[in-house]
């Protein structure tokens, strides 16, 4: 009895072990989905966007049109025809808010972190600047504007680019 | 089979001793022989029951025969008497010495490497499910992966300024493609840190020029690692390009 108590138990123990690894990874592939998500929202938002303007503060969004703004920050405003739609990064987390006739929605995205591996731009050439390790995620350099963040999940670190064009740019 | 069953000598037996159970019926009798004998055979009767059968059969062996049996079935009892005493009680006992207040409590070595066994089949099926999960979750995220950094780049290719564009098209020198990695595994010393990952799997991005005008595409490879019996193979991924 007691051997098969043993037996048992280092079997469970085992599967639990393997069950715990699941969930991880589990885990990892919804944080995964969530940004994935983001960044199709971001990228409708920038292409769809007949205004938009990129804060390094806490902007102050009005009914009338966005206040300049700056080539880089973490604040980024769109507005397009159904509303406004804000996104912010705060440092561990990014904030998605959509205000649609007066109605406001927000989504928090955690696990988000600045790109310290944004050695390369969108060609493919190598940055030859200061390092981007602790840049804004959003900017608009190259004449595009851009969005480019970490995910850090329990299993691996996935890295986010978008870029999107707005139609005042195309 | 002995490892199914742990020999144990029962408080009971020593605390019960010399109160035995009188037999007083023929049915009950041969219940307690037949069941002796058979339990002998699958070396799973207890001790107990076994020490008073035997001491029965020392004391009273005529109240324990059938008084229709003939000499031949008593000698046949008397062979399976011996064997239940060979395979079940090593040292017999003698005429009325009662058992001692004994507790065995031991693995055999059939019974350890019988677990040892059953321990290492749960361990490999449960890890061999488990790498194969892995392996599977991990084809579905580079493949979504991959497929997104295609749809950027199109988009990028699409709708960027020329001189932000990453290739160009119809590019006399052949150009460098675009290379960079699918997967980013974070190191096992910093699984509760930040920093600290590897880079696996590449992906190589390039553009391809069609003959005719419109056909350009963009064509992204990965090479999947393999898998046991599974070989690694190269995935490739193409979307045209618009004109």
């Amino acid at each position: 009895m007691l051997g098969v108590f043993v037996v048992v138990g280092a079997a469970t123990g085992f599967l639990l072990t393997a069950m715990e690894r699941q969930a991880a990874v589990l885990q990892a592939t919804a944080l995964e989905s969530q940004h994935e998500a983001l960044a199709e929202i971001m990228d409708d938002s920038i292409k769809s966007a007949v205004d938009f303007q990129i804060y390094q503060a806490a902007p102050n969004i009005g009914n009338g049109p966005l206040a300049p703004g700056n080539s880089s920050g973490d604040w980024l405003v769109c507005v397009n025809q159904n509303g406004t739609r804000e996104f912010h990064f705060d440092g561990g987390q990014i904030e998605y808010q959509q205000t649609e006739n007066g109605v406001v929605q927000k989504r928090v995205f955690p696990g988000a972190s600045r790109s310290p591996s944004n050695d390369q731009q969108p060609n493919g050439q190598p940055n030859s600047g200061e390092p981007t390790n602790g840049q804004p995620i959003f900017n608009s350099n190259l004449g595009i504007v851009q969005a480019q963040w970490d995910v850090t999940t329990t299993v691996d670190q996935v890295p986010f680019n978008v870029f999107g064009v707005p139609l005042q740019m195309q | 089979m002995s490892w199914i069953c742990p020999i144990r000598t029962d408080r009971n037996c020593g605390r019960n001793r010399g109160a035995l159970p009188r037999l007083r019926g023929r049915v009950e009798r041969r219940s307690i022989v037949t069941y002796g004998i058979q339990w002998s055979k699958l070396c799973i009767v207890p001790t107990e029951v076994l020490q008073r059968c035997l001491i029965l059969r020392a004391r009273r062996p005529r109240d324990l025969a059938p008084s229709s049996r003939s000499v031949d079935n008593r000698a046949q009892d008397g062979a399976r008497r011996y064997i239940v005493m060979s395979l079940c009680s090593p040292r017999p006992r003698q005429r009325g010495s009662a058992p001692g207040l004994r507790l065995q409590s031991a693995f055999s070595l059939v019974e350890v490497l019988a677990s040892l066994f059953i321990l290492t089949l749960s361990a490999a099926g449960i890890t061999a499910a488990w790498r194969l999960a892995d392996y599977q979750e991990l084809l579905t995220r580079v493949d979504r992966r991959a497929e997104r950094i295609l749809r950027q780049y199109y988009e990028l290719q699409t709708f960027a300024p020329p001189d932000s564009r990453p290739f160009t098209v119809n590019a006399s020198p052949a150009q460098s493609p675009v290379t960079g990695y699918l997967y980013y595994p974070r190191s096992i010393a910093n699984q509760t840190g930040s920093t600290g990952v590897g880079k696996l799997i590449p992906f190589s991005l390039s553009l391809t020029n069609g003959t005719a005008s419109g056909t350009s595409q963009l064509v992204l490879t990965y090479t999947v690692p393999s898998f046991g019996t599974q070989a690694s193979r190269q995935v490739t991924k193409t979307v045209v390009l618009n004109p």
